[in-house]
């Protein structure tokens, strides 16, 4: 009932001031606390990959089991991380979502701009050598949190749907400006 | 040194009717105490049980806890079974149970139309909701229902008004009661259970409520929540059952608030009933008191018999009140909008229980025992 | 050797406006043995001497020695303490407790002394026998006549041994006869049991059993 509460609050927010055009930086995660060094240094990377796409791209053109790497911030919904495996969802960089001073306590839900999650959003779940989903908390592996930009790099899943789900072998978390 | 045990014992006696009205004051406040703790365990147990660690739930989305308002794709238990590899598997029957739930208006016989908890379910069900016993009867065919063991305390009715062979009518159509299950205290007890298709066809509708399914005991629910993300277009979200019953006590923690005030306010009135009691034993007893002060007996010990004399009373009561508690209270079935559950007098429940019918004693006792004790022992020895 | 010291003793009541000061520089020794009657008119601060001796009142200035305890500075639990040791107190209507049986009131006292059951039993056998009433030790208070009951309050009185028992108009609620009784069992605890008896009395004959007599009036002592 609070959450409905709030997203009404948010997208009253939206009518008045709207959602900030330009993309955000992990400004919110950022001023949220300091997030902990990643543990599973095995899956991350210090450099950015070279060809980089973006999720809306990437939901269009990737073809199933082809080597990609997406740029995304971990968003899309209240819990975008899953527990109990290292994944997580990640929204294009271009769509918004609430900025700090709008009051909203979850702004990587994107309530004000659910609409356009829809196109805009993939799943990238962490796996082993063996390509087996990895059963540790992203957040401590990874050192990451909500609305934090990562790169995640590895082989392209599709559905009839046309989801996209990166199963990733390594990771590049975009330092916060 | 202490006064003898005696002397508090025959206190008691000395007013006999005044003890008698307040031993009865007392068991009723404590057996109210008994109901109000005995509700509150037995919603608690009712939702503990009701989860399994192996069950994972999927339903919609932005359900929530309110399975009632969830809708997912009927397709969603063969994409599940067809995805998901930890799911277990009985008797070669794959562990997923499609199910609908609603709360709707049920006639029986040419009774008023009652609020009751339908659940039509596939022959997964009983395997993956492994607590479920039929008792009497058979398995739901076309145009029958299995009934709960509460389900009718939850309809208000009598258990005769859905035994074996009567029927039933909700959502436009007849039903048989083919027979009976229990489920060890959980939640379905309180539920009507019927043939999915039968009742998709009734309701007209082809999605359903939730499937269940059940995991192997080396899977993690993380899998399923996992295939729940990735085929975001389904918007599924699943849940362990265990945290989804545990939401659901959050949810009725104001109702646990509220009961635990009634308890403290019934309380309350209990100690008056000592307070009165005891004022009135006390005030008659001035002189004594201070009799036993000249005599060498320090106040702690006048204290303590006094206190000695509120306890026996307030211990008596919740004796008296235990037994009847467990006798009468135990195991009686209480309707609520989640469905039905039993008054469940356990160790916790008769601990509260008797536990505030002795601080009822000690608090009762306490305050005019130390105002007899704060007068002057030489003006006491001259009172009336 | 005083068994009883009162030095410059001075107590007084507020009523309402007025300030009643029963006991004004009052000095006393009462010697070890000593039979002493206490008279007065009503109001002269007789009993309040009495609850000074017995540490159930405080006195407002000077010093009280009892038994050689200074017990003017002792808290509520010392006192009590004290007493329990080293006081029988008599009381005018007797205070027995009505749910305990006369054996049980007699042995009330021992309880709070470091003995045996058996020779708590044995000690209150015997007062109840030096007070002639062994074979009502069963009986309940109100089974007993006044006499008898203050026979009780006296075998409770002396059941420890106390080396000083204060009375407060032991006789005062008692028949001439039942009265004499008293006197005479009184008497005999001062000379057979050698008890230092501080007695209040408004009555001239009753004084009279005392080996030393005492008046009081407007909070001094008059020569008796």
């Amino acid at each position: 009932m609070k959450y409905q509460h709030l997203c009404v609050l948010g997208l009253s927010l939206l009518l008045t001031s709207g959602c900030s055009d330009a993309p955000q930086d992990n400004g919110v995660a950022n001023k949220t606390g300091a997030i902990a060094p990643g543990t599973g240094t095995q899956y991350l990377t210090s450099s950015e990959p070279a060809a980089v796409m973006e999720v809306a791209d990437a939901r269009k053109s990737a073809k199933a089991d082809e080597a990609i790497a997406i740029v995304g911030r971990i968003g899309g919904s209240e819990e975008p991380f899953v527990d109990g495996v290292a994944a997580f969802t990640v929204v294009d960089l271009k769509i918004a979502h609430c900025s700090a001073d709008e009051g909203c306590p979850t702004p990587w839900d994107y309530c004000c701009t659910q609409d356009q999650v829809k196109d805009n959003i993939a799943i990238v779940k962490l796996v082993d050598a063996e390509g087996k989903p990895v059963t540790d908390d992203a957040r401590k592996l990874l050192g990451v949190k909500e609305l934090s930009v990562v790169v995640a790099e590895g082989t392209a899943r599709r559905d009839e749907s046309g989801n996209l789900t990166v199963a990733a072998t390594k990771i590049f978390v975009r330092p916060v400006k | 040194m202490l006064l003898p045990w005696e002397y508090s014992v025959r206190n008691l006696s000395r007013r006999p009717v005044r003890t008698g009205l307040t031993l009865m004051a007392l068991s009723i406040v404590i057996l109210l105490v008994f109901v109000v703790v005995g509700f509150i365990r037995g919603l608690e147990r009712s939702l503990r049980v009701t989860g399994d660690p192996d069950v994972v739930l999927i339903s919609s989305i932005n359900s929530e806890a309110n399975l009632e308002s969830s809708a997912i794709p009927a397709r969603t238990p063969t994409l599940i079974a067809a995805s998901i590899d930890g799911t277990q598997s009985r008797y070669g029957v794959i562990c997923a149970s499609p199910e609908m739930y609603l709360g709707t208006r049920v006639t029986v016989s040419d009774r008023e139309p009652a609020p009751g908890l339908i659940r039509a379910v596939t022959t997964a069900a009983p395997l993956v909701r492994r607590s479920v016993r039929i008792e009497e009867g058979h398995w739901p065919d076309r145009g029958e229902v299995l009934v709960g063991r509460l389900a009718s305390a939850k309809l208000g009715m009598t258990d005769e008004a859905v035994a074996i062979g009567q029927t039933l009518t909700f959502e436009g159509q007849t039903w048989k009661i083919s027979g009976r299950f229990t489920a060890d205290g959980a939640a379905y007890e309180s539920e009507i259970w019927c043939n999915l298709e039968d009742f998709q066809s009734a309701t007209k509708r082809q999605d359903l409520s939730l499937v269940a399914l059940l995991l192997k005991p080396s899977a993690s629910p993380g899998e399923v929540s996992l295939f729940c993300k990735e085929r975001m277009d389904l918007e599924l979200r699943a849940v362990r059952e265990t945290d989804f019953y545990a939401e659901l006590q959050q949810h009725y923690r104001p109702v646990r608030l509220l009961a635990w005030t009634v308890v403290v306010m019934v309380a309350g009135a209990g100690i008056f009933a000592g307070l009165n009691m005891m004022y009135g034993a006390v005030a008659g007893r001035i002189r004594e008191i201070a009799t036993l002060q000249a005599i060498g007996y320090r106040r702690r010990a006048i204290l303590f018999s006094l206190i000695q004399e509120g306890v026996l009373l307030s211990a008596t009561s919740s004796l008296i009140s235990g037994v009847i508690a467990l006798a009468l209270l135990n195991g009686v079935a209480v309707r609520f909008t989640m469905g039905a559950f039993t008054l469940r007098i356990d160790g916790p429940a008769i601990l509260i229980g008797c536990g505030t019918g002795l601080l009822l004693g000690v608090f009762g006792a306490l305050p005019p025992a130390l105002k007899a004790l704060r007068s002057s022992v030489a003006v006491s020895l001259k009172a009336v | 050797m005083a068994i009883v010291e009162l030095k410059n003793v001075c107590r007084s009541f507020r009523k309402g406006e007025e300030t009643i000061t029963p006991l004004d520089d009052v000095t006393l020794e009462i010697h070890e043995g000593d039979f002493v009657s206490l008279m007065g008119p009503s109001g002269t601060g007789k009993s309040t001497l009495l609850n000074l001796v017995a540490g159930i009142d405080r006195p407002d200035s000077g010093s009280i020695t009892v038994a050689g305890t200074e017990i003017t500075n002792l808290s509520r639990g010392q006192l009590a303490d004290w007493r329990a040791a080293n006081l029988g107190y008599i009381f005018q209507t007797h205070n027995l407790i009505p749910v305990l049986t006369a054996y049980e009131n007699v042995e009330l006292p021992t309880l709070l002394l470091k003995q045996t059951a058996a020779q708590r039993r044995q000690r209150v056998e015997l007062a109840l026998k030096a007070v002639g009433l062994s074979d009502r030790a069963d009986h309940y208070p109100r089974q007993l006549s006044g006499g008898q009951e203050q026979r009780v309050g006296i075998a409770r009185a002396i059941v420890a041994n106390p080396r000083v028992v204060v009375a407060d108009e032991p006789t005062g609620s008692l028949d001439a006869a039942t009265s004499e009784q008293i006197q005479d069992l009184l008497q005999r605890l001062n000379r057979e049991l050698g008890m230092t008896v501080l007695m209040v009395t408004h009555d001239r004959e009753v004084a009279g059993i005392a080996t030393r007599r005492l008046i009081l009036n407007r909070g001094k002592f008059l020569p008796s």
